[in-house]
This record gives structure tokens, C-alpha cells and sequence, in this order.
């Protein structure tokens, strides 16, 4: 499953935006196992988009699983690391204490 | 109410002037206010923005609002008419030739929908380049400029701010200051130096 986020929302600026790509994201997750997540087009990514978008997940599913099912790609350095940190420090905050999630993975390209 | 602008409106000083104002006004607007623009001889982007939104202010409270000596020949006065400031709130330049500087971008109102729109499309490749570096290079600070707008959005009384940036060669700086709406009017300033 490939969602193009340049297909749902034109930039990845706002809460709004984030909230409508999170709409696609959780029914992809609901469906498929593995769902492969396409920035290509996009430069940037805002911490209130991916928290919009991305954080709630977490709501869903453990980190570690989210690392498995969720494939970044296509995708800038700064929008790789906005949501890597936001979901990290979600992830952290939400657990119980314990060793620090000590990778996470994207893929790089189409 | 006639308010004589500070020789020099930066940062420092326009704090000490909205205080001023605050404590001449006591408790009730006037009715009307002149700003003075005679004594000044300074401004930086952080005092565009600040006047500009204080003027906008003024007008929201019904307060009617004066230019006085506004079009004297005075260096601070010409870069505010190359900033557009005159023609935003005036409707018309000082001088017809004055045009924005390729060291600025000229005050703006932004609301907060479009303002994502206009940093992607104005303010990053005018950034880019000042400072000579590809667009790639400036997505972190673009995403610091685009929060600022997120956090008016979501904090201001009013859904619009004010921008104003200028890039300082000398200085190897750029200094971009948004101006939005609290309580009163307020003001922060993003400093960033250039990696030339």
C-alpha cells in the first residue's frame, strides 16, 4: 500500500493538512500490514503537521510496531527528521521507562 | 495625542515606546493619535513590523491615526517608503520611484492561510538568494518561519501578522521579524546568519 501524500494535500504545512493525511494513514494501517509513505513533491514538513498526522498513531499501535508497518520515502532530510523526533519523543513520553528506542529506519528514494 | 517616534525604533527602544504610549493613555484610548515621524533616523525590521502593527492596532480600536512629517527628506523615511510602509498605510508612496530594496522584502500583512504559501513562494528564494545557497539548504529555517506562523494561528487574537525581513551583506545576517496580535500588539524577531 503506497499512499502519495502530494495526492491528499498540497504541502505539508498545517494541523489541517496533518489531520487529513492521518485519515489515509490509519485506514492504510487498518488494511494493510506494511504502508509505504510517499513525500515526493514536498520539501518541508511542520511539527503541528506531523503531529496532526503521524503522533496519533500512537495511539493505534506500540513505536515498535509503527517502525515496522510505516515506510518513508521520497522524503527530505528535514521531513525524515521532524518525524523521527516527534515520534520518538511521543513514543518516550507514553511508555513506561525503559532503554531508548535506539533506531528507526527510513527508506531513502521511490 | 501626538506620539514623537524615537530616534532610533529597533528592539530596545519599542519597547520603551509601547510603554510610553500604555502609561500616557492611562486607561482610555484617545480619539485620535498623530505619530511623529520626525525624530527618527533608525529603523530596523523589528520596528517596521512593530509600527505597522501597532498602527493596524490603532485602527481596530477606532482610534483615527495621523502621519505627521512623514515625507521629509530623511534616510529612515526613504527606506521605510522603499519598504512599502507608506503605500501599505497610506495607500500611496512618498516618493513614486520608491521601490523595495533587493536587501528586503517589503512589510507585509500575511494571514495566517496564505502565509505558508507566501514563505515557500517570496521569502525562501529571496533567502536563498541573498545568501547564495540552494533552496535544499534553507527547509530547516523555512519550517522555524512556517511554526511562527502555526503559533499565530493558534495563540494570536487576530489571524494575521506582519513580516519584514532584511538581509544585512556587511553582517553576513538576515533578520526576519514577524510581528502578530496578544492582548495588545506584540512583536518577535528571528535572527539568522547567513552561511556565506
Amino acid at each position: 500500500m503506497v499512499i502519495i501524500v502530494a495526492d491528499i494535500i498540497v504541502a505539508a504545512d498545517t494541523e489541517e493538512q496533518g489531520t487529513r493525511l492521518y485519515a489515509s494513514l490509519i485506514k492504510a494501517l487498518g488494511s494493510h500490514d506494511v504502508a509505504t509513505v510517499s513525500f515526493a513533491g514536498l520539501d518541508t514538513a511542520t511539527s503541528s503537521f506531523v503531529n496532526a498526522s503521524f503522533v496519533p498513531l500512537l495511539d493505534a499501535m506500540p513505536f515498535v510496531d509503527l517502525k515496522r508497518r510505516l515506510r518513508i520515502v521520497a522524503s527530505t532530510r528535514q521531513i525524515n527528521e521532524m518525524i523521527k523526533s516527534r515520534l520518538s519523543a511521543e513514543a518516550v513520553r507514553g511508555e513506561p521507562p525503559k532503554p531508548f528506542p535506539s533506531s528507526f529506519s527510513f527508506y531513502a528514494g521511490g | 495625542m501626538i506620539l514623537p517616534l524615537p530616534s532610533q525604533l529597533n528592539g530596545a527602544s519599542l519597547c520603551r515606546f509601547a510603554h510610553d504610549f500604555s502609561v500616557k493613555c492611562g486607561t482610555t484610548l484617545p480619539g485620535e493619535i498623530g505619530i511623529d515621524f520626525a525624530p527618527l533616523r533608525f529603523i530596523d525590521p523589528a520596528g517596521v513590523t512593530f509600527l505597522s502593527n501597532f498602527i493596524q492596532w490603532l485602527h481596530v480600536k477606532s482610534v483615527k491615526c495621523f502621519f505627521y512629517n512623514h515625507d521629509k527628506p530623511s534616510q529612515a523615511l526613504q527606506f521605510l517608503d522603499d519598504s512599502l510602509f507608506f503605500q501599505s498605510h497610506l495607500g500611496i508612496k512618498n516618493n513614486l520611484y520608491s521601490e523595495p530594496r533587493s536587501t528586503t522584502r517589503p512589510i507585509q500583512r500575511v494571514a495566517s492561510d496564505h502565509s505558508h504559501s507566501w514563505i515557500r513562494t517570496n521569502l525562501m528564494p529571496w533567502l536563498s538568494t541573498s545568501i547564495n545557497i540552494n533552496q535544499a539548504s534553507v527547509h530547516g529555517f523555512h519550517v522555524c518561519v512556517s511554526e511562527i506562523f502555526n503559533n499565530i494561528k493558534d495563540h494570536s487574537t487576530r489571524d494575521i501578522g506582519s513580516v519584514f525581513a532584511q538581509h544585512f551583506p556587511n553582517k553576513r545576517e538576515i533578520t526576519i521579524a514577524i510581528a502578530d496580535w496578544r492582548r495588545h500588539t506584540c512583536c518577535c524577531q528571528v535572527c539568522a546568519t547567513s552561511a556565506v
